[in-house]
């Protein structure tokens, strides 16, 4: 039986990664954010991130936030730069990602017991870094701002919507992208302040 | 100063033009505050840079699950799939080796049952083997069971039209037990038939009556029964050969070989006995 779900589950992943036959052109989807070279990546990935999980005692649903977070943090440093394709897999470097942050997860674990840290090893830094509890922090501190502004502000750094395209489908009150833009940066303000003043920048 | 602030975002994202860009920049060497504004602006930018990714891939992911068909539905649909139709496969396997004796090919080809699809319809349960118990104890011993029985029931001798006296199907409220019986045969309703006929006590003037239902419940599979049936008419003047032919069947069906093997003798070396010619076919095809 064993033998039989690998075989469906080696054929999910090949059938998920047709369209990125080797691992320049699954680099290319990502850095275009393809959503099919994102579910190529999670085929590639789920099964060692789920172990790693396992192994560090990560619930089912801490695997799957990490699985996302590991993917988002790919993303992230292909999109800044960071990672720079020299020919391996970027499923490779994701699970590395992963062993990284599960030990994060564990010893933050291991913290709340008291047990002695130094057997652990000191964690690996990770300026990339986007936990989920700042996630949820930004979305808090989104919701805190004036409707006109949390949709000001969505539509241009979440929804990745043109200031021209956002004024001619009429999506805000502004007729004009000057002045659209002008009151976002007043929306932008608040939300630095306000975030400032909650410490997400400390963290 | 104020104004400074409102460019800080065209300035991250590369809008300003090159006169407020170099005024922006300007300002931004002597003014230490509005330096620290960019940065955490800067940051806040990279942060929601990293909500929108976060977003986008968690709902590709979720999109992923929940697709019908996709991720780990898919996965278990198909497992569940083939776990179906290995189970199917397997039951389907079980259930052909156990009715695989009443398949065609069990019965002899050239002398077929006659009407078991009237006699099923009309008495399903009835229409199962006496000795499915027994069956069940090994596949071998099921296999040659069902042979016999099938080669019995394929060599039986019935009763012909001919000595049923009134098979036209007229029936009246004064019509006896075996005129209910006749009718009821001559429209092939032979598990109808038996029941007319089934708690009767029959004397030697009833042998036509006895002889009938000995059959019927040779057709519908009591083979205990028919063989008592024939048994009792052993001695009868007008049916004793088909009778005693009839028994052996019986004997055949209920799997008592040695039995069979002792009777089909006695018949072989009777040349008076009417069925020699059947005896002798029969005998060949059980190779005793």
């Amino acid at each position: 039986m064993a033998r039989i779900l690998d075989i469906f589950l080696s054929r999910k992943t090949n059938h998920r990664c047709e369209k990125y036959p080797d691992h320049g052109a699954l680099f290319e989807g990502l850095k275009r954010e393809d959503a099919d070279a994102i579910r190529c990546l999670s085929a590639q990935v789920s099964g060692s991130i789920f172990n790693i999980g396992k192994k560090n005692r990560l619930k089912d649903d801490d695997v799957e936030e990490l699985i996302c977070d590991c993917i988002t943090i790919c993303l992230q440093k292909i999109g800044a730069g960071k990672y720079i394709f020299q020919g391996y897999s970027p499923a490779t470097f994701v699970i590395e990602i992963a062993k990284n942050r599960a030990q994060n997860f564990r010893r933050n674990a291991l913290r709340h017991q008291t047990v002695d840290l130094e057997t652990i090893g000191e964690p690996p830094q990770e300026d990339d870094f986007e936990s989920i509890a700042e996630t949820e922090l930004l979305e808090k501190l989104l919701s805190q701002l004036e409707p006109n502004c949390q949709n000001l502000i969505r539509l241009k750094y979440l929804e990745e919507r043109r200031d021209k395209e956002v004024i001619e489908e009429k999506r805000t009150q502004y007729t004009t992208v000057d002045a659209l833009k002008n009151h976002r940066s007043k929306c932008l303000k608040k939300l630095v302040e306000i975030g400032a003043a909650a410490s997400l920048f400390n963290q | 100063m104020e104004n400074y602030y409102e460019k800080i975002e065209r300035y991250i994202l590369g809008e300003l033009e090159e006169r407020d860009l170099t005024d922006f920049e300007n300002a931004l060497k002597t003014d230490t505050e509005l330096a620290q504004s960019v940065a955490l602006h800067r940051a806040m930018m990279q942060r929601l840079e990293a909500l929108r990714l976060r977003k986008k891939v968690q709902l590709v992911l979720e999109e992923d699950r929940i697709k019908p068909g996709g991720g780990i539905s898919k996965r278990v649909i198909w497992s569940i799939a083939v776990l179906l139709v290995m189970l199917a496969a397997a039951f389907w396997v079980f259930k052909l080796r156990s009715l695989a004796p009443k398949t065609e090919k069990e019965i002899p080809a050239e002398n077929p049952l006659p009407e078991p699809k009237n006699q099923i319809e009309n008495n399903p349960i009835a229409a199962l083997p006496e000795t499915t118990e027994t069956a069940r104890t090994t596949n071998k011993k099921n296999k040659t069971t069902a042979q016999f029985q099938a080669l019995a029931q394929a060599y039986q001798l019935k009763p012909q039209m001919l000595t049923i006296r009134d098979g036209s199907g007229k029936v009246s409220a004064s019509s006896t037990a075996l005129e209910r019986a006749q009718a009821a045969y001559a429209e092939k309703k032979y598990a109808l038939a038996l029941d007319q006929l089934r708690n009767e006590i029959f004397n030697e003037n009833q042998e036509e009556a006895l002889y009938l239902r000995a059959n019927l419940r040779f057709m519908l599979y009591e083979y205990a029964n028919a063989a008592r049936d024939f048994e009792g008419l052993k001695n009868s003047f007008q049916f004793k050969q088909e009778a005693r032919w009839n028994f052996m069947l019986c004997q055949l069906a209920l799997g008592n070989q040695e039995n069979t093997r002792q009777l089909l003798t006695a018949m072989l070396a009777d040349k008076d006995f009417a069925f020699h010619a059947k005896a002798l076919e029969l005998q060949a095809r059980l190779n005793f």
